[in-house]
């Protein structure tokens, strides 16, 4: 029988793992959902977030949630830098925008480890901990979701409710319209890749308390994110949001629960040797995958796939 | 303008005969004009070229895109390491290694491609998914260090990689990978190929497996499969209206690929007497695609040029870290230490720089440009390859009777 501390915990948990998982995506929402560039080098733009607040924190003595919108400018003004260096020649290419951001994410882990070496750095917590019966849980994590609610309240806001949102949208849906009507499209290709990738800082800086802030990071994070963008389908937004909450619960289920256990012949202490399958958070992960792929075979098109008009 | 043939095959007759000789008869003398150091870091290096080269068969000639070999090529080694630390006590050869590290490959790569063609992935994301399988088996293999992890004799041993713990035959307590040993049929004892001091056995392994399987992708590439293959990646369209089974053949050409991977992983697992959770991380996957681009995509021996050019590369970039970093002070105390820290990540840097630079710059890659100047103007081929030839046999000499080795 499973204890009523135990229910509120792992409802907690979910959604701390969906939370988790859209902070991850939301960036990648703009660049990949809807733009379609497979940007490769997502996971490293988290890594600068998260490298930023960590410099803005312990070198420039910043408070934290100044060092996570110094984090955003940061990862965005980067961004904007490699639109306009590499991706910007490689638009229509899609292999070779993969294959380049792949080399951008590489040069950006090597850079990224020169300047600051190939250790783990901590963030302290910022927030206490409540107790819920048996179990203790972070105030940072409550905080967390309210956050990824209102970035992704940000990001809707500029693309349905602003004069930038509808330029963008119509550039991404047609350019050549778009620039038939006057809009400069170059301008608004680099604006919305760097937005996305502001976003992906954002996310950084506000994961990097939980997490262990080293330079390869984002390898970590890389394909939860497109997993996810990719199973919610051509709605970037909406879709987002809904696959992060299924694979989430997904996640949280089999991270907390252990599904069975092979016995292995070592010699352990104490005895006997025993691999559980479930119940720790790589065996999430893998839960996920599995999950999508399933559900891609099911749905190719992923969750919001049925609607008519994704722009 | 690239392939304009319509074949997508090597050009054959006088020209290819000329290369082949370029690159195979400096390669096998090597070990006599170079110490047995030079002879160990090239074996690495084919074997990276060989790993290479199964992407070079999926993506130059069937059109399909994995970054993941890397799962395929750990798969294998780590394979190999098991059955031979559990085969090498009672029976004294692993062979049986040999085969079953392929075949664990081969069988993963199977299953792989039935998902991902018959899912109907389209080819960017089934890239990607390979990627992410295996960063999925390097966070297993990562887990693996308990003592729980064992099969057989053998430890996972997590990042530490695989080893041996036990008894077996003449081992007792831990011991490493064994290296590929055959009973070969003149000989009473079986035959391990190693490389150090003593024997270069373990290169000519290298070097012939290399060979012998380029041979087989070539032969694969001429039959009947091969060239559906090349029509699929011209117009996969056109191949299926025709009435060709392009998932079939898609997934025949995959698996073969994946068995190429699994073998290289065999004798890297077998080079080194090592393996470790390194094989299915980013830097090993991102470094194969990076082979093939700089190398070409569009022929089989792009991954062993591109291999060996960014092997090369970073090792040269590696080995010249400034040494006067800190005693200089100052800004140019700070700009020594921060080259000097770079070159320590000349890996990352490098395979970065030449991604980028190949796709904005250089798409064919390095060897079609060569192949083409050659075949245009095959004399010069011959003028470099004489005094090459003269420089390898004076440095043998020289390293024999003069005890002055090169490298």
């Amino acid at each position: 029988m499973i204890a009523g501390d135990t229910i509120v915990i792992v409802g907690l948990e979910i959604l701390s793992a969906a939370t988790i998982l859209v902070l991850l995506a939301l960036g990648l929402a703009v660049v990949f959902g809807m733009m379609r560039i497979i940007n490769l080098a997502h996971g490293e733009f988290l890594t600068i977030g998260a490298f930023t607040t960590l410099a803005a924190v312990r070198f420039g003595g910043l408070p934290l949630w100044l060092g996570m919108l110094l984090a955003a400018c940061v990862a965005g003004l980067i961004g904007i830098a490699i639109e306009r260096l590499v991706i910007r020649h490689l638009y229509g290419r899609p292999l070779d925008v993969m294959l380049a951001t792949w080399g951008i994410s590489l040069i950006l882990i090597g850079t990224i480890t020169v300047m600051f070496g190939p250790v783990t750095n901590g963030l302290p917590y910022a927030l206490g901990s409540f107790t819920i019966g048996r179990y203790q849980y972070s105030q940072y994590r409550i905080a967390m979701t309210v956050v990824a609610l209102l970035m992704m309240l940000i990001v809707y806001v500029l693309f349905h409710r602003t004069r930038f949102g509808r330029q963008a949208r119509a550039t991404i849906g047609n350019p050549e319209m778009a620039a038939a009507l006057g809009i400069n499209t170059q301008r608004m290709f680099m604006l919305t890749f760097g937005l996305g990738c502001a976003l992906a800082g954002a996310a950084g800086a506000v994961l990097s308390p939980l997490v262990g802030v080293v330079p390869t990071m984002g390898i970590l994070y890389i394909a939860q994110a497109f997993i996810t963008v990719i199973v919610g389908g051509p709605l970037a937004l909406v879709g987002t949001a809904a696959a992060a909450s299924l694979l989430g619960t997904i996640e949280a289920l089999i991270a907390h629960f252990p599904l069975f256990h092979i016995a292995t012949a070592g010699s352990c202490t104490p005895t006997p040797c025993v691999i559980a399958i479930g119940g720790s958070a790589f065996f999430g992960q893998i839960a996920l995958l599995v999950f999508a792929v399933v559900l891609l075979r099911l749905l190719p098109q992923g969750l919001t796939g049925g609607s008519r008009n994704p722009y | 303008m690239i392939n304009r043939r319509g074949d997508g095959r090597v050009r054959t007759g006088g020209t290819d005969r000329l290369a082949a000789l370029l690159v195979v008869v400096p390669l096998a003398l090597v070990p006599y004009g170079f110490k047995p150091y030079a002879a160990n870091a090239l074996a690495l290096f084919l074997i990276y070229g060989l790993l290479a080269m199964s992407l070079n068969l999926i993506w130059g000639y069937a059109g399909m895109i994995s970054f993941g070999q890397t799962a395929f090529f750990g798969v294998g080694a780590y394979a190999y390491g098991v059955i031979a630390l559990n085969t090498i006590g009672p029976v004294g050869t692993t062979g049986l290694a040999v085969v079953g590290g392929a075949a664990a490959a081969t069988a993963l790569a199977l299953v792989t491609a039935y998902f991902v063609f018959y899912g109907r992935l389209s080819d960017v994301y089934a890239a990607i998914i390979m990627l992410v399988l295996s960063l999925v088996l390097n966070t297993l293999m990562v887990s693996t260090a308990g003592e729980e992890w064992v099969i057989g004799v053998a430890r996972l041993g997590g990042f530490n990689g695989l080893f041996g713990q036990g008894s077996t035959g003449q081992n007792i307590g831990n011991f490493q990978i064994p290296p590929i040993t055959l009973q070969l049929p003149f000989m009473a004892q079986p035959f391990a190929f190693r490389i150090d001091r003593t024997s270069v056995a373990g290169y000519y392994l290298v070097l012939g497996a290399c060979g012998t399987t380029y041979l087989a992708a070539r032969l694969v590439l001429a039959s009947r499969l091969g060239r559906i293959a090349v029509a699929i990646r011209e117009n996969e369209a056109r191949a299926a209206h025709l009435g060709y089974d392009i998932r079939l053949c898609k997934l025949t050409i995959f698996t073969l690929a994946g068995a190429i991977a699994g073998l290289a992983g065999v004798l890297f697992a077998s080079w080194g007497r090592f393996v470790n959770p390194d094989v299915f991380g980013l830097a090993f996957a991102s470094g194969v695609v990076v082979n093939v681009l700089l190398g070409g995509r569009l022929t089989l021996i792009g991954g062993f040029v591109g291999a060996l050019a960014v092997n090369y590369l970073t090792s040269y970039l590696g080995g010249i870290a400034p040494t006067a970093s800190y005693a200089a002070g100052g800004v140019l105390g700070l700009l020594y230490d921060l080259l000097g820290r770079a070159t320590q990540q000349s890996a990352l840097l490098v395979q970065g720089a030449v991604l980028i630079g190949t796709v904005l710059l250089l798409e064919e890659g390095i060897v079609p440009p060569v192949a083409r100047f050659l075949s245009r103007r095959p004399l010069i081929g011959w003028f470099f390859l004489l005094p090459l030839l003269l420089v390898y046999f004076s440095a043998q000499i020289a390293c024999r009777q003069a005890d002055f080795c090169l490298y």
